[in-house]
């Protein structure tokens, strides 16, 4: 009887979990077949666009040309990669699990066909699931993107379920470890927002007519709004290490100009302690001023008490709970809510009063408010929504926004602060009308 | 109506001409019996202030002296020493900023401010003419005048007698370290937490010869000042002062006096520029003495690395300790806050080893020497990377030139020579901010060169 009370709760909840959760592409239990399975010259690998099929079929080659993903691997042992290894004290970056969770489509060799190889980086696979799981389904001429998907292709049509995967490397999670030794070490800071970063790949498909029958194309509200989400809620599960083991908790978890300044411009009343790394929390309250009105204020609320139970570990554990309860509602919301035109103008013009009212920002913060703002407005543009002569006015607001951050070590929140002021000029149609 | 005392200058007023002589024994006498008349009678040691001690005929003469002492000490201090504008700071801009920075009304109301930047002793200790508002001022360093002050200016009373009456023996390096680091470090009541630096109090950085050279003196160590004092010569004082710095340090971290704020420790005890640089070019390197892997703050071990270098120089066995015990250190402090304490107590105790081995040997002539050699040599194989350890190892091996000359070692002409090459390392490090460790190492290897 005792057995059954307790396994009961996890019979309800494993269906529902996996329907919310699906695996990561890297944790599927299936063949991993390489980029040269996908990308062979009759399927993924044609030089040129086919006229007439639903999908371009030259994506092997716009990945290979255009996305950094593809070089993924080589990063590791170029000249770069081989001296950040050696500080770390690794000699082959090329074969170290460390460096391969991020850097390649790192599976067990086991798992691994052969056509596949290490050495293609974030290939294919990393992003879509193991082709050994739904090859067969998905050159069906028949296939689907639901059956595909059902068989085991990773569903990146859906906000949510992208946004985990991407920021599983590129904010790091217990299995893609990104820490303080590691940049110190000389890797670049990590910096992500899902919208902007999925078209700077850049996307290697034409979202058309049949490209939509096929699959829904995610708007980029709901592209922003759930990478931020998920961001926020990743930012707490890391937050594990928030406890010192040493003198010091996992500092890669703090936002790094709060330290990484010169001391010739201390002395401006900029707290002692460091802040967390936590844009995308503000970043989370703007999206519930737009989904969720109710759930901003505890948002809001609930990320001044983080940053203050930073400083007192025995807080920590209540407000983490209590945040993620509302960030889970978020995700909820955000799933549930109909995507809906006016989502991206009321992000915009809730973005800009947030970001001038807390003047000035951390460069992390101001940098999350730049990208969601360009993301955003471009997509008005894109979807009709604002007017060519507006758009030309408000571009030249983001690249003044995006001026004020191109050297984060001469950063100026005035510069910034400027710059916004300017934008939200530019954009009164947008702005005159309250979220 | 006010009763006014007559001034002793007034009665010194005979003019240039008059003979010193005679003059100083009026004002010394008068003086004495004006002091004994402000010191009460009941024993108690009280703080009589500046201008007590500067009379013109006294300590406020407007230009040296042939006597024993300058007599100038007072414009000296009055017009170059930094502790004399050490009040004046605090009610200065920056320091009104700092103040407000740190939620206090005012710095010059504030006993954390007060406590390091003027005479702050109790109000019942403080004599009719004492003023806060004079900053760090004679009493400070020499102690409360009421119990010295009549023997002191008849002349008659040694520099024993002085002291036996609790003038403070600034002369004793051991004495003097202890002092100045009571604010130049911290200690009790006084610590410059990160919290005073985020608010915008510069960084603390202190070498105790080349500080007191630079304060600037206001003596003049000549033959009779040798008759009456002990002069440690400046090998002794650098290595005391390392040694009383890096025990201070490690005793305060490990006091647990200053947990530090929440999941941190307390900022202050580590190397500020191992956080505080702005984002270049990756800069962490493999360092012998630090075997820390990158991305982590370590504790700041400039004094210790001076001391490491010393112990090697005067005992190479003593040095490996040293160099093993500062590892462990570094190690334990990523491990537990009770592994770093017991690592900087075992650290300590070695320290402890070179302070009985110091006080215990002449440090004669071939000293600075061997210990300039060790220091430029670590310099150059890139165990001063940090910007503190490089300022540490220009205030020495600044100060071993200093001391070659002085024992005679290197003449004037080669001192100059030697002393335009240390005029390069104090450019490689003048701005904390940009500073290139590669410079300072060019700048090491001139210097290496020249003394080959």
């Amino acid at each position: 009887m005792r057995g059954l009370l307790v396994l009961l709760p996890l019979v309800v909840a494993a269906p529902l979990a996996g329907a919310a959760t699906p695996t990561l592409p890297q944790d599927a239990d299936a063949r991993f077949l390489g980029v040269d399975t996908c990308g062979s010259s009759q399927c993924h690998a044609s030089p040129e666009p086919w006229r007439n099929a639903t999908v371009m079929m030259n994506e092997r080659l716009q990945w290979q040309a255009r996305d950094r993903h593809a070089r993924a691997w080589r990063d590791l042992v170029g000249e770069r990669g081989q001296a950040i290894a050696g500080k770390l004290g690794i000699d082959e970056p090329g074969t170290a699990p460390a460096c391969l969770q991020c850097h390649a489509t790192f599976v067990p060799v086991a798992q691994r066909g052969p056509a596949f190889e290490l050495e293609d980086g974030v290939g294919c696979e990393s992003c879509h699931g193991a082709g050994g799981a739904f090859l067969r389904t998905h050159v069906q001429p028949t296939s689907s993107h639901a059956g595909n998907v059902a068989a085991g292709m990773y569903p990146n049509t859906e906000p949510a379920a992208r946004a985990r995967l991407c920021l599983s490397c590129h904010q790091g999670d217990a299995s893609h470890v990104v820490n303080h030794r590691l940049y110190g070490a000389g890797h670049p800071r990590l910096r992500f927002e899902l919208d902007t970063y999925s078209a700077l790949q850049p996307y290697h498909f034409n979202p058309d007519a049949d490209y939509r029958r096929r699959k829904p194309l995610p708007p980029h509200f709901a592209l922003w709004a759930n990478g931020q989400v998920v961001a926020a809620r990743a930012l707490l599960a890391q937050l594990d290490d928030a406890t010192p083991h040493g003198l010091f908790p996992e500092l890669a978890r703090y936002d790094c100009h709060g330290c990484h300044r010169p001391l010739g411009r201390g002395g401006n009343g900029t707290p002692a302690m460091p802040r967390l790394l936590d844009a995308p929390l503000a970043m989370s309250v703007v999206v519930a001023r737009v989904i969720a009105p109710a759930l901003a204020d505890p948002l809001g609320r609930g990320r001044v008490a983080l940053a203050a139970a930073v400083g007192d570990p025995a807080q920590l554990a209540t407000v983490r709970q209590r945040l993620d309860a509302d960030l889970a509602a978020l995700a909820d919301a955000a799933s549930a809510s109909p995507p809906a035109g006016s989502q991206g103008a009321s992000a915009v013009t809730a973005l800009l009063a947030d970001g001038r009212a807390r003047a000035p920002l951390a460069f992390t913060h101001a940098e999350s408010l730049a990208m969601a703002l360009s993301t955003l407005v471009t997509a008005e543009f894109e979807a009709g929504r604002l007017a060519p002569p507006a758009y030309a006015r408000a571009t030249s607001g983001l690249d003044r926004v995006y001026a004020a951050l191109a050297d984060e070590a001469t950063y100026q929140p005035d510069r910034l602060a400027a710059a916004l002021d300017e934008l939200a000029a530019a954009l009164p149609s947008l702005t005159s009308e309250s979220p | 109506m006010m009763f006014h005392r007559r001034e002793p200058s007034r009665v010194a007023g005979g003019g240039r001409g008059a003979h010193r002589a005679s003059l100083s024994l009026i004002a010394a006498l008068l003086l004495g019996a004006a002091c004994a008349a402000a010191a009460e009678e009941d024993g108690i040691a009280r703080y009589l202030g500046v201008k007590t001690c500067a009379g013109s005929t006294c300590h406020g003469a407007g230009g040296a002296s042939d006597s024993r002492v300058l007599q100038n000490e007072f414009q000296t201090w009055h017009r170059s020493d930094r502790h004399a504008q050490a009040y004046t700071a605090l009610v200065s801009e920056r320091g009104q900023r700092i103040a407000r920075n740190l939620g206090l009304d005012d710095a010059a109301a504030a006993p954390q401010c007060l406590a390091c930047h003027a005479t702050f002793v109790a109000v019942e200790l403080r004599g009719k003419r004492f003023s806060l508002s004079d900053g760090v001022g004679c009493e400070s360093c020499h102690g409360p005048a009421s119990r010295w002050l009549g023997q002191h200016v008849t002349g008659e009373a040694s520099r024993a007698d002085n002291i036996a009456a609790g003038m403070y023996p600034t002369e004793d390096p051991v004495r003097r370290a202890e002092l100045c680091l009571g604010c130049h470090l911290g200690g009790g009541e006084r610590f410059a937490d990160h919290r005073l630096m985020g608010a915008g109090h510069p960084r603390l950085s202190f070498e105790l010869d080349t500080f007191t050279r630079l304060q600037p003196a206001h003596f003049r160590v000549d033959e009779d000042y040798r008759a009456r004092k002990r002069v440690a010569p400046g090998l002794r004082v650098w290595a005391v002062g390392q040694l009383a710095a890096a025990r201070r340090f490690l005793e305060l971290f490990a006091s647990g006096e200053h947990p530090g704020n929440g999941v941190f420790p307390e900022f202050a005890f580590f190397d500020c520029h191992a956080c505080h640089h702005a984002f270049t070019t990756p800069r962490w390197q493999p360092r012998a003495s630090n075997p820390l892997p990158p991305g982590t703050p370590h504790l700041n071990d400039a004094n210790l690395l001076m001391l490491s270098a010393l112990a090697a120089g005067l005992d190479a066995e003593l040095g490996m300790r040293l160099d093993d015990a500062l590892a462990s250190l570094h190690r334990a402090s990523v491990e537990s806050r009770d592994a770093a304490v017991a690592a900087a107590r075992d650290l300590d105790a070695v320290l402890g080893t070179l302070a009985t081995a110091i006080a215990g040997t002449a440090l004669d002539a071939r000293d600075p020497a061997t210990v300039l050699r060790g220091l430029i040599e670590r310099g150059l194989a890139g165990d001063y990377n940090d910007y503190g350890a490089a300022e540490q190892a220009t205030m020495a091996i600044a100060a071993m030139v200093d001391a070659l000359a002085e024992t005679g070692d290197i003449d004037a002409a080669r001192r100059a020579a030697l002393t335009l090459k240390v005029a390069a390392l104090y450019d490689a490090t003048a701005n904390q901010d940009t500073w290139q460790p590669t410079a300072f190492v060019g700048a090491l290897g001139t210097l290496h060169d020249a003394l080959d």
